[in-house]
């Protein structure tokens, strides 16, 4: 019981910050093509990039509590998915702030780093968007997001072999292992 | 001042607000209900309005002992919620509690969903025309029963629970001529089968020396003949054709044993998808796995897109400062040393001209650097 209450508490807030570190950034993306905008573009960018540090931690804590609060997690393709797009909501939140540190607050100033963090938000929002509607469906049936007429059903999964999936974990371990140790010598952008 | 205010009327207007939408227009689900729901409002004088719906049944008023009896009922609804949901009581009573027709001897077979419960929600149709069927079993006592449909929906935005209830059904449950055969007292028709499953379905009956079943698909006309296999006394098997995405099959079966031939209810039958095999661990490491995925292509593309270095290669003031500086040495200091070192070695030295040291190439005495004297 307390790991329900628990998780309806740290979903809130979760979603809540998540939903401002991407609208934050989104904005600031937006804001290059307005005159004058420095001042609030910074401010966006601080906002964002706060919110998407404090998100990081809170999203474990939410399926932490979600998994404890179900008899069965994982059993069906509904909160099967939610796994899923937690990984994703993780991936892209933590390159958000990947890209805001490794390259500073200017990093809203170059076009197309400006882009990659849009859409490192608008991915991470995405999925935010979807594990919302997921949980909904879960437990009161219906989603706001019902109203699109393309809202896809999570009534199934993309559902791989237990050990496929360590080797697909440990691949992408691998991956960003060579992405961060191989890839291009980042450098500041700047003041 | 201004602001508490301000704070103190937000806070009425939430209240205020929540106050109209405590009932569950989401619905509760179907299950085993008495007719005041416990979990809704509808329960609430202050909060519910009779519905203006007529509800008719259309089933005999007579069943035997301990055999399947079908009830039908007939809902027309001109006024419904935006979300067209109707939730609908089948019951023995409108007393609050032990109102489910199980309480009073019945047993539901089938239920309109293809479950086995006494209230269902249904989504009423444009033409404002519901039919819903159970198939229930008599109860084992002679008497008279009474069934009684009873209905709750939303209408519009108001907020209110509209509550409808039908004039109770009699039934006169007669004793059951000796030997009439039926279905097991304790059988229940199976609610789903999985997608593409044709492993038969069992059937247990009582007084059954034969069966036959046809079967249709949901909303066809015509029927077929369903292969039969004994499995034992009054215990059968039946082929029924496997069913895919959510066709929904029906089926009737016609109990027999030479001195009666009874047509039992039709029986409807869903399909659901197969069982879904993935585990906690997998998820968990897919999930990991997606997002290192994610990092790895982000973090990637971020190498490749940063900004281009063509502008600091342009501005290389730091470099050309140092080159100069190392060029004023060399410059100046390697030739020196390159050059004197080469007239060093050239010049020989003459103990009779002691102080003194001979160019070849420039044929001239020159002064012994090394010589302590200045002759």
């Amino acid at each position: 019981m307390f790991s329900t209450t628990l998780h309806h508490l740290v979903v809130g807030l979760t979603t809540g910050i998540a939903t401002l570190a991407c609208l934050c950034a989104i904005a600031a993306w937006v804001s290059n093509y307005f005159v004058g905008a420095k001042h609030i573009r910074s401010h966006l960018d601080t906002a964002s990039y706060i919110a998407a540090i404090a998100a990081i931690p809170l999203l474990p804590i939410a399926v932490l509590s979600g998994t404890m609060a179900m008899s069965d997690p994982a059993s069906d393709a509904m909160s099967y998915n939610k796994f899923l797009f937690a990984g994703l909501t993780i991936g892209f939140l933590s390159s958000l702030i990947i890209g805001r540190w490794r390259f500073g607050p200017r990093v809203w100033n170059d076009s197309r780093l400006s882009l990659l963090q849009a859409i490192s938000a608008i991915g991470a929002l995405a999925s935010i968007t979807v594990l919302g509607s997921i949980g909904a469906k879960m437990t009161l049936g219906e989603s706001t997001m019902d109203i699109l007429p393309f809202w896809p059903e999570f009534d199934d999964s993309v559902v791989v072999n237990e050990w496929l999936s360590v080797v697909l974990l440990i691949l992408g371990l691998a991956a960003m292992a060579v992405a961060f140790m191989l890839g291009p010598k980042i450098e500041h952008i700047p003041e | 001042m201004r602001g508490r205010t301000l704070a103190l009327v937000t806070i009425t207007l939430i209240f205020v607000a929540s106050q109209g939408t405590v009932a569950n227009p989401g619905g509760e689900g179907n299950g085993n209900r008495d007719y005041v729901c416990g979990g809704s409002c509808h329960g609430d004088p202050g909060l519910n309005a009779p519905s203006s719906a007529t509800i008719s049944v259309s089933s005999g008023n007579t069943a035997y002992t301990g055999t399947a009896y079908q009830f039908d009922t007939i809902i027309e609804i001109d006024t419904i919620s935006h979300s067209r949901l109707l939730g609908v009581f089948l019951l023995s009573s409108t007393n609050g509690n032990g109102d489910n027709p199980e309480d009073h001897g019945w047993n539901i077979i089938q239920d309109p969903s293809g479950t086995t419960v006494n209230y269902v929600e249904v989504s009423v149709p444009y033409d404002g025309v519901v039919k819903l069927s159970w198939v229930l079993t008599a109860p084992e006592e002679t008497g008279s029963e009474e069934l009684i449909v009873a209905i709750h929906h939303g209408a519009g935005y108001g907020g209110l629970a509209y509550l409808g209830v039908s004039e109770p059904h009699t039934i006169e449950i007669n004793q059951v001529p000796e030997n009439l055969p039926g279905f097991a007292l304790d059988w229940s028709a199976p609610n789903y089968r999985v997608t593409g499953d044709i492993s038969p379905v069992n059937i247990q009956t009582q007084n059954a020396t034969n069966i036959s079943v046809e079967w249709k698909l949901e909303g066809e006309s015509l029927s077929h003949p369903a292969s039969v296999e004994a499995n034992g006394e009054d215990d059968w098997l039946v082929y029924l054709p496997a069913t895919m995405g959510e066709t929904r099959i029906v089926y009737r079966v016609t109990t027999s044993n030479g001195d009666f031939d009874v047509i039992q209810p039709w029986l409807t039958m869903g399909t659901i998808p197969p069982e879904f095999d993935g585990s906690l661990m997998g998820a968990r490491a897919q999930g990991f796995a997606g997002a290192f995925m994610i990092i790895a292509l982000m973090v990637s593309l971020q190498g490749l897109l940063q900004p281009s270095r063509s502008k600091h290669e342009l501005d290389r003031t730091e470099e050309v400062e140092a080159a100069e500086e190392t060029q004023v040495e060399s410059v100046v200091e390697e030739p020196i040393v390159d050059e004197d070192a080469a007239y060093r070695a050239r010049l020989q030295k003459y103990d009779e001209h002691p102080g003194l040291l001979w160019d070849p190439v420039e044929e001239e005495w020159v002064n012994d650097p090394d010589y302590g004297g200045d002759e």
